[in-house]
């Protein structure tokens, strides 16, 4: 098992327990379900390898965190997870700083692969 | 036409293009809807002075009048960029003020310069026909200003229309041929130069209006689209009328000088009174001969062709709302549909597992049932019941609707003020079952959007024709860039929402031909006004 954390941020109970089912066996998880609370656990855990966060979220989109993270973590890696297959949200999130871009539904090792190749 | 006018090429350019954008920009100016539409008449109204200016500097052959006229002229020039440039903004409903700020404070300087004399070096007569601009450094920069904000106007039209309206393939072609016209514009700056180019290609500025207005006011000048069609072909017919009428002139001027060795302002106004006394029943048969054969039966055909225009509108904002619907719904589907996935995936590994077994039967029950109720809140939407329109106690069914809510209103201790102003026992014919929804719908909302102690007050009210019902809470109020889209459907700041519930209440409200109408002010609260009609 990674030393190193993974920070999952989404508003969905259904997807919080996938990615849970999926990661918690390898990797030490920490999970919320808003952008508030992770720039929060951010702050307090220097131990955050790598973020999985969702797009659509009801009280601060997803991109908007994303930005406040890569302007308080410039090298922190983070993963967007979308229901959208639009180019436009992908290249939003790659010029904001993602650098990743996971659409639902996903497959189980889709999200292995994309953690085990950014975690840091 | 004497030694003080001559009748050249680019006088007859500046002539259709004179003759093409007048009636373009009347019809912009007067009869277009939108503001993008009145701001774009002074774009062709900038082209149109072109047009008036080429005429004359085209055919004058006394310098000191064509200098006026050369400077008159490139004040159009110069506002050119600038009207397509903010014209071009403002349909896109793109915010780059800075930008239309720097396009208007260029085209001020070179307006000031060009006030000063310092535009152009001088003027000089060119293949030995008219009196054009000689170019100087100014104008080397003025040219390239005024190519790049041209050009970049027009990029950024095209990719938005490929973009925005993929479906509309015509005002994508309409787009890039008025960008050839556009190119006979660019053109006639070699001329100023000592470059050996005729200014020919002045002729294409026309074709830059026509379908420039074409493909961004088709569908906002519906009901003046035919007039246009119609007004477009009577110019160009009547301006190859008058061209060839011109020549005949020119022609048979020469003919006489020949012949007796002089020129005659006399005989040549004979010449062109006769020859304009037979062109004025040939120009009258081409009048009918348009009207007959382009627009034959004319009442039920325009009636025909604005339906048909009418049905395009219709379809393609049709796509647009599919578009939305579309990628909402794929959003609420795709979030149970990952859960349900990945815990059908890990099923065959975890099987003896029996906290994972009591989670998973827990969590795709409850994943099921979100998409069921998201494709019964979306047949209600897309498919919604016929109305059972019946007699009813309106205050009766407001009373139910509240009585309904007095749990939710007991925990948070919301203040209830009721404030019937309206009929004690107005009856009025509606779907009480379908308005009881949409009533509930909104109280929910407000329920939600407060916090403890808060007030909520339902009051009514009625005029001769009108009944109506006021929601007002305390509650958190919605910012301003939110409130327009609060009847889209899927929109919702809310967890757990899936942002159909006011989408609804609004069909429902519209089906009795009433009306809803929001109000809203963050940390002040939300007040909403149904309309229903009485009787």
């Amino acid at each position: 098992m990674s030393n190193k954390k993974i920070l999952i941020v989404d508003d969905e109970e259904g997807i919080r327990e996938s990615l849970k089912l999926i990661l918690e066996e390898h990797y030490e998880l920490i999970v919320t379900d808003n952008g508030e609370q992770a720039l929060e656990c951010l702050k307090n855990d220097k131990n955050i390898g790598l973020v999985l966060m969702d797009i659509k979220m009801p009280k601060v989109n997803g991109l908007d965190v994303l930005k406040a993270m890569k302007a308080a973590h410039p090298k922190l890696n983070i993963i967007m997870v979308t229901g959208y297959k639009s180019v436009e949200t992908a290249a939003e999130a790659s010029k904001l700083g993602a650098c990743g871009y996971i659409v639902k539904p996903f497959k189980s090792e889709e999200i292995l692969e994309s953690v085990k190749r950014n975690l840091k | 036409m004497s030694q003080f006018f001559h009748i050249t090429p680019f006088a007859i350019s500046g002539l259709l293009i004179l003759l093409v954008n007048f009636p373009l920009f009347l019809m912009l100016f007067l009869k277009g809807k939108s503001k993008s539409a009145r701001l774009f008449s002074y774009h062709i109204f900038t082209v149109l002075i072109w047009g008036i200016g080429s005429f004359f500097i085209g055919g004058l052959q006394n310098e000191t009048l064509a200098k006026y006229i050369l400077k008159f002229t490139l004040i159009g020039v110069i506002f050119i960029p600038a009207s397509f440039y903010h014209a071009a903004s403002i349909i896109m409903n793109k915010k780059d003020n800075l930008t239309i700020l720097f396009v208007y404070i260029q085209a001020f300087c070179f307006l000031i310069i060009n006030i000063n004399d310092q535009l152009y070096a001088s003027s000089k007569y060119i293949f030995n026909s008219f009196y054009y601009y000689n170019s100087n450094t100014t104008m080397v920069v003025f040219m390239i200003f005024w190519i790049i904000i041209v050009l970049t106007a027009y990029i950024r039209l095209i990719l938005h229309y490929k973009i925005c309206y993929p479906e509309q393939k015509k005002a994508l072609l309409f787009l890039i041929l008025s960008l050839i016209g556009f190119s006979g514009g660019i053109t006639n700056f070699m001329a100023t130069f000592d470059l050996n180019i005729y200014p020919y290609s002045n002729f294409l500025v026309p074709i830059h209006s026509i379908f420039i207005t074409l493909a961004i006011f088709r569908h906002q000048l519906i009901e003046v689209d035919l007039v246009i069609k119609r007004g477009l072909v009577y110019s160009t017919v009547i301006a190859i009328l008058s061209l060839t009428y011109l020549l005949m002139v020119l022609l048979l001027e020469k003919y006489f000088e020949e012949l007796f060795g002089y020129k005659s302002l006399i005989v040549s106004a004979i010449t062109a009174f006769i020859l304009g006394l037979f062109f004025i029943p040939l120009r009258n048969k081409i009048h009918s001969f348009v009207d007959e054969y382009f627009y034959k039966g004319t009442p039920e055909e325009i009636i025909q062709q604005n339906q048909k225009l009418r049905e395009e509108i219709t379809r393609s904002e049709k796509y647009k709302t599919l578009g939305f619907l579309t990628s909402g719904i794929a959003h609420e589907i795709k979030n149970p549909l990952t859960a349900i996935k990945t815990f059908a995936e890990y099923l065959p590994q975890k099987i003896e597992d029996k906290e994972f077994l009591l989670k998973f039967s827990k969590l795709i029950n409850k994943e099921v049932s979100r998409i069921d109720d998201l494709v019964h809140q979306l047949l209600d939407y897309g498919k919604p019941s016929p109305l059972s329109i019946k007699s009813a106690d309106i205050h009766k069914l407001l009373n139910e609707t509240i009585d309904f809510l007095n749990s939710k209103t007991i925990q948070k201790n919301i203040t209830l003020i009721k404030q019937f102003h309206a009929n004690e026992d107005q009856i009025i014919s509606i779907d009480s079952n379908q308005i009881k929804q949409a009533l509930l719908n909104l109280l929910l909302n407000a329920l939600e959007s407060m916090k403890q102690n808060d007030q909520l007050i339902i009051a009514t009210e009625q005029t001769d024709k009108l009944f109506k019902i006021i929601i007002k809470d305390s509650g958190c109020g919605i910012t301003k860039e939110d409130l327009p889209h609060v009847f889209d459907p899927f929109f919702s700041r809310k967890d757990n929402s899936t942002g159909l519930g006011l989408a609804i209440t609004q069909s429902i409200i519209e089906k009795h031909q009433g009306k809803i109408r929001i109000r809203s002010e963050i940390n002040v609260g939300t007040e909403i006004t149904i309309e229903l009609p009485v009787g």
